[in-house]
């Protein structure tokens, strides 16, 4: 490479992307590095075994993906597909009941006057609050699910239901001119035109969701996962294994938030809704 | 409700069926006595008032009228979009309750659906009537072409400009075939040109078939130029003012004296009416 | 040639990790001294058990001759038990039952396995019971693992004792008193009394339990099942008897080491304990790492024996002043291997030794009683063996 090309590349240019793709990347490492020693700094100053250095922190890491730990006998990998697991079955089942709630309470006032007094009642409550009873109820498998559940559930109805009354009433008439049935209507032009809004219920309760299955893994479950692996870890003073489940959880946290507000804007700008 | 095959074109239609032995058909409307008052918790609005008119089938009937009189909920009133706070609408013989595919209307803001493709727009009503995948693709292209549309086809209405929107609209209700055609402003967004166009397409359509047509404007020359009677309005609430019948043979003449005079004659009208009081 | 960066911002983000590189590398060189804990007494032997639900057929999984347990893999195998959880010396030795002398796999439920295993699961001692009679219906968990007073009182509702753990390990050692080390370096005093107390109070509940009867008797079983039972009402009286009977107490800390060393050598074997642990936390090895945590200068020093068997020495023989010290003790919940522990508090020995007693807890494990400990929440702690062991080892590496 050239004296010349070396200088234009540290020229930075606002409207090339490369060099704002690099810049962002630049400024993130420096921001990570930072973030890094500060904790470095901080496990030293405070010497607590349960803050441990990123040294061990990372190779706990490490050593956790290679061979797990011999409590649960199992990698890190299994530990968040049972999380993953749990939390895809929370967030289906919250979609398929949500979503056509909404859409039926969005679309009749009547039946709206006659759940809201209700579900304003039930939506005031953290969602981990109901992991004892779920999990005594339901057992250790549907526990941690309907958990998730409940978190997801709530910013999925109110959106979907947001969604229908923002439906643009000319587009029902107009189907209703072309001889749409009240079901047609409802699958052919509500369903599709609150679709964008469901996608934002989806972004915040995925959000909550995985809030939700590792707190409820925390207080208990039936079969692993990365809350519970942290919780065990913890009560053995494992603190590094500890550690290192809290950064796989932040990763994940980051990663379903990153997806999920990918899919949002897939589907809003596919479906030309922006 | 399409119980009539077409087998004349329309004016002789009307001859052979004219007078006081015809028989109400599908096309046929009877609006009697109108009145229509929109209630909101401030606010009381009459929109309409004692508004009766009798249109035949196949007929071309354009309504102008000042900005705001009640045009749009005319043709709402007839689609059965709205319910009449009195009088009735009777269509081939019942009396209307409620929307059916035999009215077609074309909305004044598009009503557009922005998740489907033009194509997909217009192949919405053969879908619900149940028409076949093939069939249906292949009578959307028909109207798409015929709107001037084919190479936006596959394009989604965000990517539209507003000209090409209403044209969306007009292909969506048309390729339905209708009996009643309910168009509020179709040309209002197209540029002098594409409406001309427009207007001679929509013209020769209607050749071949025998739909009624119901036209708000607010281009009195296009009202001149389409129309078999031009409905005017008084200002808000909408009564008839004037009803008039234009005999000229079409194709029409913009430039000839019988329809300048004609259209001078309605610009007068409706300017007393827009006269602030 | 122009630079479009902001070369101050770039500057002062530098400057600040040479700065925090710099501190960093400083304070990993200087010593910390590193929380621990010690050990200063025995609380109990034994007093754990599994069992099964009554539907299954004990004989299937051992079979018992003249003391000599025979363990039946077939019978063992796929069933799901449910452990205190992984710290506690319940789930070591179950553990240690099944890969050891069953000869399968232990495996965490929901987890998926392929060479034959037994799976666990944990769950709270005080719902175990609970548990047990929702599996009759959904067939979900097999038997269980308990300490007392839930072993007794499962067993008296309908399930099965398969072994009690004395029966796999006689004389197990399973609670012990422990220490905060920086507590115990400079309270040496109240720490001191507090023993002086308990011991007085452990040869007391022995010699009731060695009576079996008596008014005495059936006011110790009262206290059982206050404090073995959450809820009023939900600890039978017999169980709560079959329980007191079925453990060991002793306040004594001849052999814990040996015993201790033995604990920590099955941890080994189960992959939990390495001497790579043992190296980074400054140890030679097992019996190194115990005798650091072993202290009984304290013990011997409240503990007289006069002829007629050991018992603690009177505040006036301790010389005592009139002073009065609070400690705060962490205890488990609905643990009788701890009642020692409450009869002294009912019957005010702590009081006579001047320490008022603040009860810090109840913790549902170990795991969090040494948490306490290890971060000066509580002085004093009444915890099982494992997780001091455990948590010891992690904290000092
Ligand atoms: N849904 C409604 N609720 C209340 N008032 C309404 C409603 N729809 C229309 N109106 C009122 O009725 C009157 C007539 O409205 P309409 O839309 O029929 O007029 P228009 O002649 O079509 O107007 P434009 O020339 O602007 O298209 C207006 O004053 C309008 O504010
Ligand atoms: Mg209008």
């Amino acid at each position: 490479m050239s004296g010349k090309t070396i200088i234009e590349m540290l020229n930075y240019d606002k409207n090339d992307k490369r060099h704002r793709f690099a810049r962002r990347a630049i400024i993130a490492a420096a921001s990570l590095v930072v973030f890094v020693l500060l904790w470095w700094n901080l496990s030293l100053l405070l010497a607590n075994p349960a803050i441990p250095t990123p040294q061990k922190t990372w190779s706990a890491l490490t050593y956790l993906f290679a061979h797990g730990d011999s409590v649960s006998g199992v990698t890190m990998w299994s530990h968040i597909s049972i999380s993953l697991r749990r939390f895809v079955y929370g967030l289906l089942l919250a979609m398929a009941v949500a979503v056509p709630l909404g859409l039926f309470l969005g679309y009749s006032e009547t039946l709206r006057e006659f759940t809201m007094p209700t579900l304003e009642i039930l939506r005031p409550i953290a969602p981990i609050a109901w992991a004892p009873i779920f999990i005594f109820t339901t057992g250790y498998v549907w526990g941690p699910i309907l958990v998730v559940f409940v978190g997801i559930f709530f910013p999925m109805l109110t959106n979907t239901m947001f969604g229908v009354k923002k439906i643009d009433p000319n587009w029902i008439d107009a189907a209703k001119t072309m001889g749409a049935t009240r079901v047609q209507v409802f699958t052919k032009v509500m369903f599709p035109a609150a679709v964008p809004y469901v996608m934002n219920g989806l972004r915040v309760g995925m959000g909550i969701g995985w809030m939700c299955i590792v707190a409820s893994e925390l207080y208990a479950s039936f079969g692993g996962g990365i809350g519970f692996f942290v919780s065990i870890m913890a009560q053995m003073g494992y603190w590094d294994y500890v550690f290192a489940g809290i950064a796989v959880i932040a990763v994940l946290g980051l990663l379903t938030i990153t997806v999920s507000d990918y899919v949002h804007k897939f589907i809003v700008r596919r479906m030309g809704m922006e | 409700m399409t119980g009539i095959k077409k087998t004349q074109a329309k004016d002789r239609l009307r001859d052979a069926l004219g007078g006081k032995q015809r028989q109400t058909l599908s096309g046929d409307i009877k609006i009697e006595n109108l009145r229509k008052v929109y209630r909101t918790d401030e606010s009381e609005t009459v929109a309409l008032e004692d508004f009766s008119l009798e249109i035949k089938k196949g007929e071309l009937i354009t309504i102008v009228g000042p900005s705001g009189c009640g045009k749009t909920t005319i043709l709402k009133l007839i689609a059965g979009l709205v319910e009449p706070t009195s009088g009735t609408v009777t269509i081939g013989g019942e009396v209307c309750e409620g929307p059916g595919p035999d009215r077609g209307m074309v909305f004044q803001d598009f009503a557009l659906f922005p998740w489907r493709s033009v194509r997909k727009n217009v192949e919405f009503g053969l879908e619900i009537a149940g028409v076949p995948k093939e069939e249906r693709r292949e009578r959307a292209q028909r109207y798409i072409e015929i709107v001037g549309l084919e190479k936006f086809a596959d394009a989604r209405v965000h990517e539209l400009s507003g000209g090409m929107k209403q044209r969306v609209g007009i292909a969506r209700a048309l390729v339905n075939r209708p009996d009643i055609i309910l168009m509020d402003e179709p040309f209002g967004a197209l540029d002098a040109q594409t409406r001309n166009i427009m207007q001679g397409s929509l013209l020769r359509i209607l050749e071949k078939t025998d739909q009624t047509i119901l036209f708000v404007t607010h281009s009195v020359d296009e009202a001149v130029y389409l129309s078999d009677r031009i409905v005017v309005l008084t200002k808000r609430p909408a009564r008839i003012k004037e009803i008039v019948e234009i005999d000229l043979p079409r194709p029409r003449d913009r430039a000839s004296v019988e329809f300048t005079s004609i259209r001078k004659r309605i610009l007068e009208e409706l300017e007393k009416e827009n006269v602030m009081e | 040639m122009k630079l479009n960066w902001n070369l101050k911002m770039w500057a002062v983000v530098a400057a600040l990790i040479v700065v925090l590189a710099a501190t960093g590398t400083v304070l990993a060189n200087k010593e910390v001294e590193k929380q621990s804990i010690s050990i200063v007494a025995r609380v109990n032997n034994d007093g754990s058990g599994i069992f099964v639900r009554g539907d299954v057929n004990v004989d299937d999984l051992v079979t018992i001759d003249g003391g000599v347990v025979t363990y039946h893999p077939d019978g063992w195998r796929d069933m799901l038990f449910m452990s205190p959880g992984p710290s506690s010396i319940q789930h070591m030795i179950l553990m240690d039952i099944v890969k050891k002398k069953v000869g399968l796999g232990f495996v965490q439920n929901g987890v998926p396995y392929t060479e034959p295993s037994v799976r666990w699961t944990q769950v709270a001692p005080g719902q175990m019971k609970d548990m047990m009679a929702k599996s009759k219906d959904d067939n979900l968990i097999h038997g269980g693992i308990a300490w007392e007073p839930h072993f007794a009182n499962i067993v008296a509702s309908g399930a099965k004792k398969v072994i009690s753990s004395s029966q796999y390990w006689e004389d197990h050692p399973c609670c012990v008193v422990a220490v905060n080390k920086k507590y115990m370096d400079t309270h040496g005093e109240q720490v001191k009394r507090f023993l002086a107390a308990y011991v007085k109070s452990a040869i007391k509940v022995g010699d009731i339990l060695e009576t079996g009867i008596g008014d005495e008797y059936e006011g110790l079983i009262d206290l059982v099942v206050r404090v073995g039972a959450p809820k009023e009402g939900t600890l039978d009286r017999n169980a709560a008897k079959v329980a007191m009977a079925n453990t060991t107490y002793t306040y004594e800390l001849s052999n814990l080491s040996d015993e201790l060393t033995k604990v920590a050598e099955t941890y080994k074997g189960l992959g939990l304990f390495s001497d790579e642990t043992l190296t980074d936390a400054g140890f030679d090895g097992v019996q190194d790492f115990i005798e650091y945590l072993i202290k009984d200068g304290p013990l011997s020093e409240v503990v007289v024996n006069d002829g007629s068997g050991p018992r603690a020495k009177t505040p006036a023989e301790l010389s005592l002043s009139d002073n009065s010290y609070r400690v705060d003790v962490a205890y488990l919940a609905a643990d009788t291997h701890q009642i020692a522990l409450h009869y002294g508090i009912e019957k005010g020995y702590f009081q006579e030794y001047g320490i008022y007693v603040n009860l810090m807890g109840p913790y549902a494990a170990g795991g969090d009683v040494m948490g306490a400990l290890l971060s000066e929440h509580a002085n004093i702690g009444l915890v099982g063996s494992p997780p001091a062991l455990l948590q010891s080892i992690n904290a000092l590496r």
